[in-house]
């Protein structure tokens, strides 16, 4: 399978502190990756690098051929991102906000139908973003993400504050994206959900790659979280 | 609003504005006044442009999706265009009493000279902004950023000087304008095409504003997350444990807690003062004739921005934390108004200082008057916020600027005398 995100000996330092200290892996098409470690791993960092929100110090990205250093806009276009706190225009209904997402990406209205469906919006998308729970707010950023298909979804705790059925949902949205042939990153430190769905786990501790292992060793993975070394300890 | 608050002002404002009016240097006053207007217009797009390019909100959404960066700059210019369209016709309206003494035409010439302004700093601001986001992310420049920086990070340096770079370019282009202007209105045609200078140097901005949007606009994002993480981790230890003039709350939890409130989230306002106090510095240090009229025009001015102060504190300090504390509104009012009054000191002690030094007493009586009004504005203000929060700001912004208007219309020279004399 065609690699959609390489990313190679990445690293970020803020001052004297490490952030991230040297990551590597990849993602290809169709591969459903959790990212994976405890508070203060370096993952919301690793994800900022991976989505041009941050420059890196040292290393590499590459989404779908793109550098995300010399041509962030271009990665942009790869990759539907989901962050931790998605920013949405609250004035606008998710059907609107979807819609403005898949005039900037170039797809149709089509497209905004079955997205809004996919995340679970179908009914209450004509409503305000701001009338919306977090859960929901989370969903429209998904169905952002969703439209125009783009290689590679990343998402960043995006099951954070989700109820079980809403949880659900999410991850099935995820899984037909996979079966369509994109990648799907998923940070998360709830390692649960991944057991269902992952092919691969890469776990992160003190801003390095402890593991990068299949979904079957995840019992190995959770044991390594009570060991996991902290960013003081690097 | 505003254009509500400048129709009221201008006549009130006439004798500092448009004293040339009266005194028969028409040409030498008029170019002066269109500059110091002119001026105004540059410095304040200049903020705008940063804050709807580089620090809007709308970053944030669209941090997630591809843009097209150069359409994206065309759409927000248009929107600060609409958003500050005011600001021009406040020049306009400010300019207004030259009509019934000059004509239409220098009316005329002055509002283009102002509109000129306007338009270049729309276009030089974008450039400029968009340049600084090029310059911090430069290893070429880091040695001179790193010269310049102080206690900021680095690529902050280049985000903070931006707005005084295009302030400089619009400004000595609307010298060439204002200069024009004078030259025209006293019968030599080669000024006029003076006047085009700032278009063209406007124009410049914008024809380079679209490139660099296409190259720095998406890079911006990665600057500010460097700069606010950077910021956040210098400032989360020690510096925000510090609280300016906390020494003032002993025993007074509620101003403790407006204290903490301005300096951390209002902190411009605490150090923008002292930068305002250099005006004011200047003002009482000259030994020109007027020294009260101009303490009244000037520091005046300055201290009563502080009327905008409660209102902003009110913004960030909800209700609900008053009534859970069981704090009495009325001593949180007081304590508002008591941290907008501490920081105009920041304006009104250097000028005292120089005034003492310069003038002796007789700096006291303008300056005590410029308190006076103040701290009246400053309470009002801290009231009305108690009720209509942050949109307080709607009405106490044309009271100040009205309230302004009437002390530079007191500083008349018999007056200046008067209190120079101590009102006697």
């Amino acid at each position: 399978m065609a690699e959609v995100l390489q990313v190679d000996g990445l690293g970020r330092d803020f001052g004297k502190v490490r952030a991230v200290d040297t990551v590597d892996f990849s993602v290809s098409a169709g591969e459903f990756v959790g990212l994976v470690g405890p508070n203060g791993a370096g993952k919301s960092t690793t994800i900022k690098l991976l989505t041009a929100q941050l420059l890196p110090t040292r290393g590499s990205v590459r989404v779908a051929g793109v550098d995300v250093v010399e041509d962030p806009n271009g990665a942009r276009r790869h990759i539907g991102y989901v962050p931790e706190d998605p920013s949405l225009y609250e004035y606008l209904s998710a059907r609107e906000m979807v819609s403005f997402a898949a005039e900037l990406r170039g797809a149709s209205e089509a497209e905004v139908e079955e997205v809004l469906d996919l995340a679970g919006l179908g009914a209450d998308a004509d409503r305000l973003i701001r009338e919306y729970s977090q859960g929901m707010r989370r969903k429209t950023a998904l169905a952002c993400a969703l439209v125009a298909r783009p290689p590679l979804l990343v998402l960043d705790e995006a099951l954070n504050g989700l109820d079980p059925p809403s949880a659900a949902r999410v991850v099935d949205a995820l899984k037909t994206a996979c079966e369509r042939g994109q990648a799907v990153l998923l940070s998360t430190h709830v390692l649960d959900t991944l057991e269902k769905v992952a092919d691969r786990i890469v776990m992160v501790a003190a801003g390095r790659v402890l593991a990068d292992v299949p979904v079957t060793e995840l019992d190995r993975v959770r044991g390594m979280f009570d060991d996991a070394p902290t960013r003081g300890e690097t | 609003m505003p254009v509500l608050a400048a129709v009221a002002a201008a006549p009130l404002a006439r004798p500092v504005l448009l004293g040339f009016l009266d005194n028969g240097l028409f040409h030498v006053g008029l170019e002066a006044i269109t500059l110091r207007l002119g001026a105004l217009m540059a410095a304040a797009m200049a903020i705008h442009t940063y804050a709807d390019l580089v620090r809007s909100p709308d970053r944030a959404v669209l941090d997630a999706h591809p843009v097209a960066p150069r359409l994206l700059l065309r759409a927000i210019a248009l929107r600060t265009a609409l958003q500050r369209s005011y600001l021009p016709v406040v020049g306009a309206i400010l300019l207004a009493p030259i009509v019934p003494v000059a004509g239409w035409l220098p009316w005329l010439g002055g509002v283009g000279v102002v509109l000129g302004a306007w338009l270049a700093a729309l276009g030089v601001g974008f450039a400029v902004h968009l340049g600084a986001v090029w310059a911090g992310l430069s290893d070429g420049l880091a040695k001179l950023l790193d010269a310049l920086r102080g206690d900021n990070p680095r690529m902050q340096a280049a985000l903070i000087y931006a707005p005084g770079f295009a302030l400089l370019v619009v400004a000595l282009s609307v010298s060439f304008s204002a200069g024009g202007l004078a030259r025209a209105v006293s019968g030599d045609p080669t000024g006029w095409p003076l006047m085009g200078v700032p278009l063209l140097v406007g124009g410049v901005g914008w024809a380079l504003a679209g490139p660099l949007a296409d190259r720095y606009y998406v890079r911006a994002t990665a600057l500010l997350t460097e700069v606010d993480g950077l910021v956040a981790g210098v400032s989360a230890a020690e510096e925000d444990r510090l609280v300016y003039l906390e020494w003032l709350s002993r025993g007074r939890p509620e101003l403790l807690r407006q204290l903490r409130q301005g300096w951390r989230a209002q902190r411009s306002w605490a150090v923008g003062a002292w930068g305002l106090g250099l005006l004011g510095l200047l003002a009482a240090w000259s030994t020109e004739p007027g020294v009260a009229g101009r303490l009244l025009s000037v520091v005046g001015g300055c201290a009563l921005l502080y009327a905008l102060l409660p209102p902003r504190l009110s913004g960030g300090d909800p209700v609900w934390l008053d009534e859970a504390l069981g704090v009495q509104v009325n001593k949180v009012d007081n304590a508002r108004a008591l941290v907008a009054f501490a920081y105009a000191q920041g304006v009104v002690l250097p000028a005292l200082a120089a005034g003492l030094v310069r003038h002796g007493t007789a700096v006291l009586l303008p300056l005590a008057v410029v308190e006076i009004i103040a701290a009246l504005l400053i309470f009002v203000s801290s009231k009305l916020a108690r009720r209509m929060g942050e949109r307080a700001a709607w009405i106490m912004g044309p009271v100040a600027l009205v309230a302004w208007a009437g002390l530079t219309t007191a500083a008349t020279p018999e007056l200046a005398e008067w209190l120079s004399r101590g009102g006697g």
